[in-house]
C-alpha cells in the first residue's frame, strides 16, 4: 500500500533537500560532448571571421555516375542466387569502369583542382576526388568565402559563405562538394558510464564469448587469425589504452593496431576518443588475433565519403564497422547520395558494412534543437545515417543480462523510459526496402516500403556494455561504455570470425552479409536470440524480425555454422 | 522527394536488364600453367618450413608471458568508479607488429562443428546494481548505488535521495485494483505540499518518449514547478517525473523529483535529464514479482 502519511512526513526534508542542494553533482558527470550535436540553424555559433588564409582545407567532389541504373541492376543481383552478377564482386578500377564517368572526365575535374594549386586524389573507383588546398586557393577557384565559426563547446570550424561555381564544361560530371563546412557533424553511438549491468566490470571478452556461444570458436583454433577488419572513426587513440586493455583482458600476442590518417584527421585524441577505444577493444576482445585497420577522417560535412572511399581504394579488409552517424531526417539528401554511392562501391566489392543504428531509440533527431528555444528538439520518429543504408548491415542494441559465470540469461530492446535513449530502429524516410529484407515479422502494420532498421542487435545498452580502457585528462581509465556503438564492433567481430571459418572450409568470400543473414534467419531461426522483451520506446520487440533488435543477437558458433552453409549451397564460393 | 541513391519513394521499379554488349562476368585471371604452379608449391613449402623453424625460434627465446594482474570478468582495480591509471603501470605494449597477424592455428579443410546446446550453468544471474526485494508486496528492482542511496522503505514503497545527482525517487507499488492514473495522482498530490505552481512541462526535451516500467508500457507526465523551502517561500525550480504501469496483479508508479532541472550537467544533458537517466536502472530492471 501506498503511505501518503508517511511520504508527507517525509515532505519537509525532501524539499530541504532539493533546494539546498545537498546532494548536487560536485563535478560534471560524464557523457556525450559537443561533437554529439547535430549541426542546425538554431545552434548557438560564434563568427570569428575569415579562415586564414593558409590554412589547409579540405573537400569532396563527390562525381555523378552515368552508370547508375546499371549499377542498380547489378546491385541487385550481386546478392541474389540464380542472378548474372551474383558474387560477380568488383575491384574498384572494374567498379569505376563500369558505372562511373569516363576517365577524361574524371581527369578533367582533377586537372580543374590541380590547377587551381590544389592536390586532387582521385579513386579509381570513380566516386568521388579528394581534395585540397590553402584557403585562399580554395576560395578563389570555388569562388566562395570561408569563415570561421566556433561551437557553445569551443570546436573552431570553417564555413562557405556562398555556393561553389563549378565550370560549365564540368557541371555534367560534379554531383556535390562536401566538406567545405567543417563541423563537426558525425555522431558516435557510445554512451554513458553506469556501473554494473552484466557484473563488474561490464563484458569482458570473457563474458561476451561465454555468453554469445563464442567460445566454441575460440577452442576449434578461430581468434582471427589471418584476417583483416576495418573501423571508421572521427577521432583517435593511443597505443597504450590498446596495451592496457589487453592487460586487462589477458590478451597475449596480439597484433599492433594500425592507423590510417586521413587528411584533416586528429592526430591526438579528441573528445570521442572513447569512441575508438570502443570500436577497437571490443573487436580485439572477440578476435583478439586480427589485423584491426583503423580509418581515420575529418568530422566534417564530407562525412564518410574519404574514409570509405579510402577502405574500397585499399582493399584491405572485406568487414567494416562505423559507430558514428546522424539523424536521418536533418541530413543533407546530396551528402547522404555522395556516401551511398561510396557505400554502393564498397558493397560491389563484397565489403560488410556494420553501423550502429543510432542511442535515440526511435527518435534518432531529438538532440536536435528545431527552433530558438534551447529545449525545443525534434522528437519526431528518425533512423540514424548510413545505418539506413541499404547497403550496410545496420546493428540495433540490447540490455544483456548473464549469469555470473558469464552464460546468457536474457535479453531485451535497450530503451531508457526516462533518459529517453535506446536502440535506434524504425523506417527510413529516403531509402526504399532491399527485396532482400524478408522474414518473420518484416512484413507488418507500420511497413510503408521503406528501409527496415535495425537487422540485428547486440549488446548496446551502458548497464550492460563493455569493460572498455581510455584515456581521459586524468590518464587511462578502465570503464564501463555502451551505445550501439559497442553493438557494432560486436557483430562485425564475430563475423570476421564467422569468415575465418568460412575460409578455412574454401569459401572464399560470405558475400554482404546482409542478405545471408536474413536467409540464414529464415532457414534456422535457432541461430539467434530472438529477443521478445522491451523495444526502443516507440516500438516493442516482438517474435522474429522487428524495430527495436532486428532479427535478433547471435548466438555465434552456430550462426558462423549457419552462414558458412549457407553460403556453400548458394555457390559458386569466390 | 527523390531517394540519395534510386528512384523516389514509390516510384515504379525500372525494368532493369544488362545494357548490351555488358559482360556480366568480370574477367578471371588466367591460371598459372603446371610447372609454374609447382615451382610455387616448392617454393612455397620451403618458406613454410623456415617460417616454422623461426617461430619456434622465437618463442624458445622469449621469457615467459607475464601473468596478466586481473583475469577476465575479475575487477582488479582498486575502485569500481573506473579511477585513473598512471601510464607509469602499463607493461611494454610488447612485440607487436603493425600489420603482423598470426598464422591460423587451425586445419585448413577440418570442418567446424559447433556444439548445438548454449553452455549450461546453475550460476546465479549477475546483478545491475544493489537489489532491493519487498517481500510483501512481492516486487524488487534493482538501483545504482554509484548514483544513489536508499533513504527509506516500507511496504509496497521506497524513497532514494541521489548521491551525485540533486533529486529523489519514490517508488510506489499496490495491487492492480488501483489503476496507473490513480497512482500517479495520489503522487502528484504529495509533490503538490512543496512544488508550488506545478504546471505540465511543455519541453519536448523533455518528454516521455516511451513510458513503462518492467518492460509492461505505460503512462506518465512531467511536470515543473517551484521548490518550496523549508519555509514555504519559493527557492529554486523543480521538475517532477512520473510514470506507472501495471502488469494486472501490480500497479506500480515510480516518481523523480529533481532540484534545478534544466542546469547543465554537460553539453548535453540537463540535471533532470541525467537523473532521469540513472533512474532508469530502477525501470528496467523491475521485477513485477519476485520468488
Amino acid at each position: 500500500m501506498v503511505h501518503p502519511v508517511t511520504h508527507a512526513g517525509l515532505i519537509v526534508a525532501i524539499a530541504a533537500l532539493l533546494v539546498a542542494g545537498g546532494c548536487s553533482s560536485t563535478h560534471a558527470p560524464p557523457g556525450p560532448s559537443a561533437a554529439d550535436v547535430q549541426p542546425s540553424s538554431t545552434t548557438a555559433q560564434v563568427d570569428l571571421g575569415a579562415t586564414a588564409p593558409n590554412e589547409q582545407v579540405q573537400f569532396e567532389v563527390s562525381l555523378t555516375m552515368p552508370g547508375r541504373a546499371g549499377l542498380e541492376t547489378y546491385l541487385a543481383g550481386l546478392t541474389m542466387p540464380g542472378s548474372v552478377s551474383y558474387r560477380q564482386f568488383l575491384t574498384p578500377d572494374q567498379f569505376g569502369a563500369r558505372f562511373g564517368l569516363p576517365q577524361a572526365n574524371v581527369d578533367a575535374v582533377a586537372h580543374w583542382l590541380s590547377g587551381a594549386g590544389l592536390s586532387a586524389d582521385a579513386a579509381p573507383q570513380r566516386t568521388s576526388i579528394s581534395a585540397s588546398g590553402t584557403a585562399d586557393a580554395v576560395s578563389k577557384l570555388l569562388g566562395v568565402n570561408l569563415v570561421d565559426r566556433q561551437t557553445e563547446a569551443g570546436v573552431r570550424y570553417h564555413v562557405p559563405i556562398g555556393e561553389p561555381v563549378v565550370p560549365a564544361n564540368l557541371r555534367s560530371s560534379i554531383a556535390v562538394i562536401l566538406g567545405l563546412d567543417s563541423e563537426p557533424v558525425q555522431r558516435p553511438m557510445w554512451d554513458g558510464r553506469y556501473m554494473s549491468g552484466v557484473g563488474k566490470p561490464g563484458i569482458t571478452p570473457a563474458v561476451a564469448s561465454r555468453a554469445y556461444e563464442i567460445d566454441p570458436l575460440h577452442d576449434a583454433g578461430f581468434h582471427g587469425e589471418g584476417q583483416s577488419i576495418a573501423i571508421v572513426s572521427f577521432d583517435t587513440f593511443t597505443d597504450d589504452e590498446v596495451a592496457f586493455f589487453d592487460q586487462q583482458a589477458g590478451i597475449t600476442g596480439a597484433p599492433a593496431v594500425e592507423r590510417v590518417a586521413l587528411p584533416g584527421s586528429l592526430d591526438t585524441p579528441g573528445s570521442e576518443a572513447p569512441e575508438v577505444a570502443l570500436d577497437i577493444e571490443v573487436i580485439r576482445g572477440i578476435a583478439p588475433k586480427a589485423r584491426i585497420i583503423n580509418y581515420e577522417g575529418p568530422n566534417n560535412s564530407s562525412g564518410l565519403v574519404p574514409i570509405v572511399k579510402q577502405i574500397v581504394k585499399d582493399g584491405k579488409v572485406k568487414i567494416v564497422s562505423d559507430s558514428w552517424g546522424y539523424c536521418e531526417n536533418h541530413s543533407n539528401p546530396l551528402g547522404m547520395a555522395a556516401e551511398e554511392q561510396e557505400l554502393a562501391a564498397a558493397w560491389s566489392a563484397g565489403i560488410s558494412f556494420f553501423s550502429a543504428s543510432g542511442d535515440d531509440a526511435a527518435f534518432d533527431c531529438r538532440r536536435v534543437q528545431i527552433s530558438d528555444k534551447p529545449f525545443d528538439r525534434d522528437v519526431s520518429p528518425s533512423v540514424d545515417w548510413p545505418s539506413a543504408s541499404t547497403h550496410v548491415i545496420s546493428v540495433g542494441g540490447t540490455f544483456l543480462s548473464v549469469l555470473e559465470d558469464g552464460t546468457y540469461f536474457d535479453e531485451a530492446g535497450w530503451e531508457d523510459p526516462l533518459g529517453g535513449s535506446g536502440a535506434g530502429g524504425g523506417l527510413s524516410k529516403y531509402q526504399t526496402r532491399p527485396p532482400w529484407q524478408q522474414g518473420t515479422g518484416v512484413n507488418n502494420s507500420q511497413s510503408n516500403g521503406m528501409r527496415q532498421v535495425p537487422d540485428v542487435a547486440g549488446p548496446a545498452d551502458p548497464a550492460s556494455g563493455f569493460m572498455v580502457v581510455y584515456t581521459t585528462d586524468d590518464g587511462l581509465v578502465r570503464d564501463q561504455v555502451g551505445g550501439t556503438s559497442a553493438a557494432s564492433p560486436f557483430w562485425a567481430a564475430s563475423m570476421l570470425l564467422t569468415q575465418q571459418v568460412a575460409q578455412n572450409e574454401g569459401v572464399a568470400a560470405l558475400v554482404p552479409l546482409g542478405p545471408v543473414l536474413y536467409g540464414v534467419a529464415a532457414a534456422h531461426p535457432e541461430v539467434f536470440h530472438d529477443i521478445i522483451r522491451g523495444g526502443n520506446l516507440l516500438f516493442d520487440a516482438a517474435p522474429g524480425w522487428d524495430y527495436a533488435t532486428g532479427l535478433g543477437s547471435p548466438r555465434v558458433a552456430q550462426l558462423a555454422r549457419a552462414i558458412v552453409d549457407y553460403v556453400k549451397a548458394n555457390g559458386p564460393q569466390n | 522527394m527523390n531517394g540519395p541513391f534510386g528512384p523516389p519513394p514509390g516510384s515504379p521499379q525500372q525494368p532493369f536488364g544488362p545494357p548490351s554488349g555488358f559482360n556480366p562476368y568480370p574477367p578471371q585471371p588466367a591460371k598459372a600453367k603446371m610447372s609454374q604452379g609447382t615451382i610455387l608449391f616448392v617454393f612455397i613449402g620451403a618458406m613454410a618450413v623456415l617460417a616454422v623453424l623461426a617461430v619456434v625460434f622465437v618463442l624458445g627465446s622469449q621469457p615467459p608471458a607475464p601473468v596478466a594482474p586481473c583475469q577476465p570478468a575479475i575487477p582488479c582495480l582498486p575502485q569500481a568508479t573506473t579511477p585513473p591509471v598512471a601510464d607509469a603501470s602499463l607493461g611494454p605494449v610488447g612485440t607487436a607488429v603493425p600489420g603482423a597477424t598470426s598464422p591460423p592455428q587451425t586445419n585448413p579443410g577440418t570442418v567446424f562443428v559447433p556444439p548445438v546446446a548454449p553452455p549450461s550453468s546453475d550460476a546465479k544471474p549477475a546483478l545491475s546494481g544493489e537489489l532491493y526485494t519487498d517481500a510483501k508486496v512481492g516486487y524488487g528492482f534493482e538501483y545504482s548505488t554509484r548514483h544513489f542511496d536508499l533513504d527509506s522503505s516500507g511496504d509496497g514503497w521506497a524513497q532514494l535521495t541521489g548521491k551525485d545527482i540533486d533529486c529523489v525517487i519514490w517508488v510506489d507499488v499496490v495491487n492492480a485494483d488501483t489503476p496507473p492514473a490513480k497512482m500517479i495522482d495520489r503522487d502528484l498530490h504529495n509533490v503538490d505540499k512543496f512544488l508550488i505552481g506545478r504546471v505540465a512541462d511543455a519541453d519536448s526535451y523533455d518528454a516521455l518518449l516511451g513510458p513503462s516500467i518492467g518492460y509492461v508500457n505505460g503512462t506518465g507526465s512531467v511536470w515543473a514547478g517551484t521548490l518550496a523551502g523549508s519555509n514555504g517561500s519559493q527557492s529554486a525550480p523543480g521538475g517532477v517525473t512520473v510514470v506507472a504501469a501495471t502488469n494486472g496483479t501490480l500497479t506500480a508508479v515510480i516518481t523523480v523529483i529533481v532540484g534545478n532541472p534544466d542546469l547543465n550537467v554537460d553539453s548535453q544533458h540537463t540535471q533532470q535529464l541525467y537523473a532521469r537517466g540513472a533512474a532508469d536502472l530502477i525501470l528496467k530492471t523491475f521485477q513485477w514479482s519476485i520468488p
